[in-house]
């Protein structure tokens, strides 16, 4: 089973984490719908960098991983608003 | 059974007519699994006992730790850390900005900061019933590496580190205590979950011809 | 007749301890310590088994936990591999793949029409006519199995533990050993496993005729044992690799999931047979084979063998043959220039004939096949790889010891990641680039030599600690051996056949050869339509020929052929380890007893035990519902919902928390009030509903359903990550249990129990208050979910029980009873409460199911606000209506997810369908086109037998239809 590092927990089985989806920004709300739909709708499956949303369970704390999901390698993991601190 | 206020999380193990039952400061536990020296064998193999009936507090958010410390609460410096007081009352720093505080069987520590004022921006009430645990004996590895998947051997743990981590698909906290000359381990979990786990655990340690004891095996009541 | 040697050093049988045991209804003895087939090959039975397809009497192989030929029964256990487990006393065996025993097995004629039965032959032959193809399937499938099994086999539980070390080593031979203790040095936590009984690999079996293996050995163990932080596990296998270096290790009584820092595979090689007529007769063994039974167990592999080799090993082979005593008859030799060397010198000395550039051409074997009567040898042409017959000549003997060359044990490389490479030194795949923290060392990397792989082991150790961090010196690499260990193509024609590739199977030359000019000439291909390495042994001994004729067929190098995919796990594994024991958690309310007490059938509800419905003797289950929903609209009824999500929302921003993340607005919320909340997801779908109740100013409690509690608690966790509000988040949802009490009565049942007002001005629909029962401090809601008069009550956890005593003891003059989520159900259906998750599915809009009065769209913004000002522009394609289906319809019931059907055309499903006796009518929620929703407006629902049941749309308060 892969392991994944909370920042604040430390290095865990991935049973310990639910997945959140790729971490987006949304566009201004005084976007056009077409560009709004394409945010809600539309996803790259491209395998690459992505940075995504994990949250460890037992105790309650999301973060994000930047992984490349072609190699399933993850590069570092960070809490949000904390990008700089590692 | 009777039915008083209070009575453990950990009930519903214990309904088919195991022990004796008894109160502990005011909540209804089994005091007695077996023969006090059965007992006493067990706890030095693999003994599991209930202690949810220790008064518990817990408090979160961005001033907890000053609000803590106004209260004159040592409080564990290091993120996921716990201290305990001269009084044997334990203090868990659950991340970075959330407290447990556990009562020793004699404490009024949770009394007291229940009745304190808590009401202020960044310092909130978090209500404590888990189900409160304590592991010990000498195969107490044995079930730790089937109920976990880290690695919870004491060289592997930092001191007075506080683990979350998942017991048998269940979230728990962990904390690793020498007490009277004895390593334990103290577990908690969401009490919904606590006749699951205890069940589970009781099973496993029974098969170490260890199992489950009171509490009195561990504090002195 | 014994074939059973004088005690030596090392053998691993302790002759003090006979064992008796039985096999085929015949009475053995052998000696603690021996294999099952050691003990039966000691006294002289060489046919322990028949082989799967033609079933041909078998003997020993490989003796090396593949010898999948040699399975048995004892008893309730089946496939107990006979080359490794230890024989026990009283074991009452039979060989499985038989059809009234191993010597008159009713299936061996088989044999002698196998030229009918070529590979594939079933693919082909029984599809038509399609009739007849159960009759045929039935044969197949009882031919196609191997052992029975045991439907009253106890269970028997199989721990699964976790264990961590620095570094794992698997496999403990000369290089395992050595990269142990080089790693152990360090002071770091080292695994070293190993699937043998004891440890020490080939050192403890290939001597050479020497006592430089043996002696060795001995160091290598002591070095080990004095390191206390070096844990040995013998007796298990390393059964696969998963990422981050987790490997299951297979113990007899469990599973070990081992997560290491590094790993040294030192997995060795199966050594491999070369493949000529007859290679499976009883006695035709591989040379290893031989040197284990002979140093493992003292026993002779046969009397007077001829060793048939393509390498080095051969001769040492013939050493440690002729040091037992037994006679050999001749090395033949496949290499052309193996005559002049220094091995075959050696061997003359002891007067033993070499026959280089030349193979065994067939295998003679005695009358019933039991046996080698002779072999005979002719010269091979290692160009065009065909025997020259024209100068034959036969061999009396009664055993073939073969040597043609290994495979690497790379399963868990391969699995790993590894970019393996051929080595035309070696002749062998060894790793080209290995991954991070995984290392190889011995055999699978190519090193033969004794003192080299020692080297190997301690170089991949030095590796294994720098990957770790420590500053270890890096110690030089080791090549692969310069000489080849294995044959290119140690492969003997015979226009008869019966040269055997993979002995699981009865795989032989032309089958290969056919199956390529079918056109299945790629390895993943090849392998399916043959069957090759899908036996029980996986292609341990027949994956690497099987390449090797392919590239021959093809006329490609070997390289350009692969692999097939190696797949945990790595070695058949039993169910009951894999299953082991499982994790199940589930939560139960701290009401759990008392509803048992009650009757309570309980059902699971995301991860709690909820009570279904009550059980009454002699009331079936319709009726029991229908009655617990007559209670609570007649009296009083009283429901354990401690399940329901439950969130504490604190704070100066917590009202501004509420509106950005439901739809409604609860900055002006009065304190002491209940709101609705609808949860969308940012695409507008409808995700969860529930309540927030205003208990102060800055501090929101809310509930919602049970099944997405924890999902909706994780939103808002993420979403405050993101906002980062002045508000703090508790999840209560256990800390408090909660109990409604329903209907006409439940005032009544409650007033004299709670210490405040219930009165309706005091305590009005959607209000919340805290309060105390007997001391207890309770939160006192008042919903309308499934009645008009309901009281939610909200109670610390540890005291639920006591509270939901005196309750029961207020309402019990008064008829109150209990009910279920069944009841709740229809009893929410009646009062026209559609429930996301049931009524909605996961592309539902509010505005579809008509919750428009829960969107605030004039806040700034809320989580889906945008989508919905995008779908609001749109017309609606359905809409979901209350309906009931004709006062006194008695046909045939519409279910949950029917179709609504217009003109024959899909307008819409039923999404929730019951009988209410309380309306008198079938009643239910359904989508339907927006121009057909009106009132009044009819429709049809097609029911599960096709028939059309026509529905009115009803206002969504069936209730008021009450007759």
């Amino acid at each position: 089973m892969k392991l994944l590092t909370c920042p604040v927990n430390g290095t865990r089985p991935l049973s310990e984490f639910v997945f959140g989806g790729e971490y987006r920004v949304a566009p201004p709300a005084d976007c056009t719908d077409a560009e709004w739909a394409a945010y809600v709708h539309n996803r790259s499956g491209a395998p690459g960098i992505k940075n995504e949303w994990w949250y460890h369970a037992p105790s309650g704390t999301w973060f994000i991983a930047e992984r490349n999901t072609l190699t399933d390698k993850v590069m570092r993991t960070y809490l949000k608003g904390q990008e700089g601190s590692k | 059974m009777q039915t008083d206020k209070f009575i453990t999380p950990i009930a519903h193990a214990f309904s088919a007519g195991l022990g004796s039952w008894g109160v502990i400061n005011g909540m209804q536990v089994v005091t007695q699994f077996v023969d006090k020296d059965v007992e006493e064998i067990r706890k030095e193999l693999l003994g599991i006992a209930d202690a949810s009936f220790l008064g518990k507090f817990g408090v979160k958010g961005r001033h907890a730790a000053q609000w803590l410390q106004d209260q004159g609460v040592d409080i564990p410096t290091q993120s996921n850390s716990w201290v305990a007081d001269a009084d044997g009352n334990l203090v868990l720093r659950l991340g970075g900005s959330e407290f447990l505080i556990e009562d020793a069987p004699d404490g009024n520590l949770c009394e007291k900061l229940l009745k304190a004022d808590a009401k202020r921006a960044g310092v909130y009430l978090v209500p404590h019933v888990e189900a409160s645990l304590v592991l010990s004996g000498s195969a107490v590895q044995e079930l730790l590496v089937e109920v976990c998947s880290i690695d919870l051997t004491r060289a592997a743990l930092g001191t007075q580190e506080v683990i979350m981590t998942q017991f048998a698909g269940v979230s728990v906290v962990l904390i690793h205590q020498d007490l009277e000359g004895e390593a334990r381990y103290r577990v908690w979990c969401d009490s919904s979950y606590g006749p699951y786990l205890w069940e589970f655990m009781a099973g496993i340690a029974s098969e170490h011809s260890g199992g489950p004891i009171g509490v009195g095996n561990y504090f002195s009541l | 007749m014994s074939a059973r040697l004088a005690k030596q050093k090392g053998e691993w049988i302790n002759r003090s301890t006979a064992v008796k045991f039985s096999f085929e209804g015949k009475e053995f003895s052998g000696f603690e310590g021996d294999s099952i087939t050691s003990a039966l090959w000691a006294s002289g039975e060489q046919v322990i088994g028949r082989s799967f397809k033609y079933h041909r009497p078998r003997g020993i192989l490989s003796f090396a936990n593949h010898d999948v030929n040699i399975m048995l029964t004892d008893g309730m256990d089946t496939n107990i591999r006979g080359d490794v487990v230890p024989v026990r006393n009283g074991m009452a065996l039979e060989a499985v793949n038989t059809d009234g025993g191993v010597k008159k097995d009713k299936n061996r004629f088989i044999d002698s029409i196998s030229p009918l039965l070529p590979v594939g032959f079933y693919y082909k032959a029984f599809h038509t006519p399609r009739k007849l193809f159960p009759f045929w399937e039935n044969i197949i499938r009882k031919a196609a199995g191997l052992g029975v099994v045991n439907f009253n086999y106890p269970r028997i539980l199989k721990r699964k533990k976790h264990r961590h070390c620095d570094v794992l080593v698997i496999g403990a031979g000369a290089s395992g050993l050595s990269a142990a203790y080089e790693a152990g040095k360090s002071g770091l936590r080292v695994m070293l496993v190993d699937e043998n009984l004891q440890i020490g690999g080939s050192l403890g079996f290939d001597w050479g005729g020497t006592q430089e293996a043996a002696n060795l050995l001995k160091d290598l163990l002591a070095k080990v044992e004095s390191l206390p932080n070096v844990e040995v596990i013998a007796a298990a296998y390393a059964a696969g690799y998963y990422p981050d270096h987790l490997i299951p290790v297979v113990t007899a009584d469990g599973m070990i999931k081992v997560r290491a820092n590094a790993v040294i595979m030192a997995s060795g090689a199966f050594e491999q047979p070369p493949v000529f007529r007859n290679n499976d007769i009883p006695g035709v063994m591989l040379g290893s084979a031989a040197q284990r039974l002979l140093h493992r167990y003292s026993v002779k592999p046969f009397s007077n063998g001829v060793v048939f080799t393509a390498n080095d090993y051969g001769y040492r082979v013939a050493q440690d043959l002729l040091e037992a005593g037994i006679k050999v008859a001749a090395v033949v030799d496949l290499r052309s220039d193996a005559k002049d060397g220094p091995l075959a010198a050696q061997l003359a000395r002891r007067g033993v004939k070499t026959i280089s550039g030349s193979c065994i051409y067939e295998v003679q074997p005695n009358a019933g096949k039991t046996g080698v009567k002779s072999v005979t040898v002719a010269e091979y042409d290692e160009k065009l790889n065909e025997a020259l017959t024209r100068s034959k000549v036969t061999i009396d003997c009664d055993g073939v010891a073969m040597c043609a060359g290994w495979a690497p044990a790379a399963n868990l490389l391969y699995q790993a990641g590894t970019a393996m490479r051929y080595d035309y030194g070696v002749h062998q795949f060894v790793p080209n680039k290995l991954p991070a923290g995984i290392f190889a060392a011995g055999r699978v990397n190519g090193v033969y030599a004794l003192e080299q792989k020692v080297q190997d082991g301690a170089r991949a150790a030095s590796l294994a600690l720098r990957h770790i961090g420590l500053g270890t010196p890096e110690l030089s690499s080791v090549s692969p051996s310069n000489t080849a260990q294995s044959h290119e193509y140690p492969v003997v024609p015979h226009p008869k056949g019966k040269n055997f590739v993979d002995f699981d199977e009865d795989i032989q030359v032309k089958d290969f050869i056919n199956a390529a000019k079918e056109g299945f000439d790629n390895i993943e291909l090849m392998k399916r339509f043959t069957t090759v390495g899908m036996g029980p042994s996986q292609g341990k001994h027949s994956n690497m020929n099987a390449i090797r004729i392919l590239a021959r067929v093809r006329g490609v190098p070997v390289e350009q052929i692969g692999t097939t995919t190696s797949r945990p796990f790595f070695h058949p594994t039993p169910i009951g380890h894999l299953g082991g024991r499982g994790f199940h958690p589930h939560r139960l309310t701290p009401l759990h007893d008392m509803n048992h007490k009650l009757g309570a059938v309980f059902t699971d509800v995301g991860a709690w035990k909820r009570a279904a419905y009550y059980q009454v003797p002699g009331l079936s289950l319709a009726d029991t519902v229908l009655a617990e929903v007559e209670a609570v609209r007649t009296k009083a009824g009283i429901i354990d919902s401690s399940s329901f999500g439950k969130i504490e929302v604190h704070g100066p921003d917590a009202a501004l928390f509420l509106e950005r993340f439901f739809t409604g607005s609860y900055s002006v919320q009065p304190v002491g009030s209940s709101r609705y909340t609808m949860l969308l997801d940012e695409s507008g779908v409808v995700i969860d509903d529930g309540l927030a109740h205003r208990l102060a100013d800055d501090l929101f409690y809310l509930s919602s359903g049970t099944s997405n509690a924890a999902a909706v608690y994780r939103e808002m966790q993420r979403w405050q990550q993101m906002w980062q509000l002045d508000i703090g988040l508790v999840n209560v949802t256990g800390s408090y249990a909660a109990i409604n009490i329903a209907g006409p009565l439940a005032r009544q049942v409650l007033s004299g129990l709670v210490n405040v007002s219930l009165d309706e001005s005091a305590m009005p629909a959607q209000s919340i208050c805290e309060a105390e029962i007997a001391g207890v401090p309770v939160r006192l809601i008042r919903v309308v979910f499934v009645s008009d008069t309901t009281y939610e009550l909200h109670i610390p956890t540890p005291q639920a029980a006591f509270v939901w005593e005196r309750v029961m003891g207020a309402g019990h003059a008064l008829g109150l009873k209990p009910f279920g989520t069944d009841a709740q159900r229809l009893l929410r259906l009646e009062m026209g409460h559609a429930m996301p998750g049931i009524d909605t599915d996961g592309l539902t809009n509010p505005y579809e199911i008509g919750a428009d009065h829960a969107l605030s769209l004039d806040k700034p913004d809320f989580i889906g606000k945008r989508s919905l000002q995008i779908i609001a522009k749109r017309p609606l394609k359905k809409i979901l209506v209350a309906f009931a289906l004709d006062a006194g319809y008695a046909g045939e019931m519409p279910f949950e997810c029917n179709l609504v059907i217009r003109d024959g055309e899909i307008e819409g499903r039923v999404t929730s369908i019951a009988y209410s006796r309380t309306v008198g009518r079938v009643i239910g929620f359904a989508y339907v086109a927006p121009d057909h929703s009106a009132l009044e407006s009819r429709f049809q629902i097609r029911a599960d037998s096709g028939a059309l049941v026509s529905a009115t749309v009803v206002s969504s308060h069936f209730i008021a239809m009450q007759k």
